[in-house]
């Protein structure tokens, strides 16, 4: 298996937090925890 | 700079991933040189001397990223909280990292002396035998994007399907009661918490997406306090938020986002969480006009303003 294999599609999520999901990488999807153990919403800024 | 190798160092080239196969755990690390056989380990190394990665063979990355550059930024951000990991033990040599960040791997060793760790592996080229057995979920260190419609989500996997010519990390798979985020805001805590029945790895939180929703507002014991005030002033962070799964009553640590989300805790600030923020900022904000350059910058470093 390759990271593309382990990557989720998320086409048809549509729009979350203001934003299309596919737009910004950072600060749609990233702001949900959870999916069993986290997911990071760090890199951005720090 | 082959002459390296000849000269007592072992050369670990970013750009050559193919030729090693590395391995960084709770009780250690091991990188290996497959071509010469060379290898450094935590009972070898002494000294940590780090070029800055480059790569020769440019590629051209997709606005939504690809699968390449995702290696790429994962490698780099390894080797460099690594580096920065043996700043802090006094192991590196020349070159000094202008930051003190804590990246996955620096949390995740500090988080050792506070709270609860499932085991973890950030490795390449090799299979450990530990991650021959057990249940693990695959994660990643940066937010790189890894293509079109593509998310690096947290997802379960089997290590040994996985293809060893990436960089991963994974980390053994906790069955808890339940997830705990906290936010903390200069020394003050804000905890909320979603029970796990409500997660079904990847397929859960595709409705959350669709379906944004509050976790409810939760109380942390004095221990869980204590630990992570710890945490926090051992990193030297004010503010971050921290994800838990709670187990057996005791939390498990995941990971601190430094500057991580948590408007949507409460969004309304029904139960303070803004406010908390808000006044965090403003007593920082006081700290600053009660400083004497409050007086103004000098009438040469004024010119240099735009």
């Amino acid at each position: 298996m390759t990271p593309n294999d382990i990557a989720t599609s998320i086409s048809g999520l549509g729009s979350v937090g203001g934003g299309n999901i596919n737009a910004s990488t950072n600060f749609t999807y990233s702001f949900v925890p959870g999916s069993g153990q986290s997911m990071d919403d760090s890199s951005t800024w720090d | 700079m082959k002459e390296l190798d000849a000269n007592g160092v072992l050369r670990f080239n970013i750009d050559k991933p193919v030729d090693f196969a590395w391995d960084f755990h709770r009780n250690g690390f091991r990188v290996i040189n497959k071509t010469s056989g060379k290898e450094i380990t935590e009972k070898t190394l002494t000294s940590f001397y780090l070029r800055k990665p480059m790569y020769f063979d440019l590629i051209d990355v997709p606005k939504h990223g690809c699968v390449e550059n995702w290696r790429r930024e994962e490698t780099d951000e390894l080797f460099a909280d690594f580096f920065r990991e043996c700043q802090s033990r006094g192991l590196v040599a020349l070159v000094r990292s202008q930051n003190n960040k804590y990246g996955k791997l620096r949390q995740l060793l500090v988080a050792e002396k506070y709270f609860h760790v499932a085991s973890w592996h950030f490795f390449h080229g090799e299979l450990s035998e530990e991650l021959k057995r057990g249940r693990w979920v695959a994660k990643s260190m940066t937010q790189t994007p890894i293509g079109t419609d593509k998310v690096f989500f947290v997802k379960e996997v089997d290590p040994c399907a996985l293809d060893l010519s990436y960089p991963w990390f994974v980390q053994e798979r906790i069955e808890g009661e339940e997830e705990v985020t906290v936010v903390y805001i200069d020394g003050k805590t804000y905890a909320a918490n979603a029970s796990r029945d409500s997660f079904d790895g990847e397929d859960s939180r595709k409705s959350i997406i669709v379906n944004p929703t509050a976790w409810p507002k939760c109380s942390l014991s004095a221990d869980d306090e204590r630990a992570i005030r710890g945490f926090m002033n051992e990193t030297g962070y004010r503010f971050g938020r921290f994800d838990f799964i709670r187990k057996g009553g005791e939390l498990w640590f995941l990971e601190l986002n430094p500057n991580g989300q948590w408007a949507w805790l409460d969004e309304k600030n029904e139960n303070g969480l803004v406010t908390l923020v808000a006044d965090a900022i403003k007593a920082e904000d006081r700290q600053h006009r009660d400083r004497p350059s409050r007086q103004g910058p000098s009438p040469s470093s004024r010119a240099a303003l735009p």
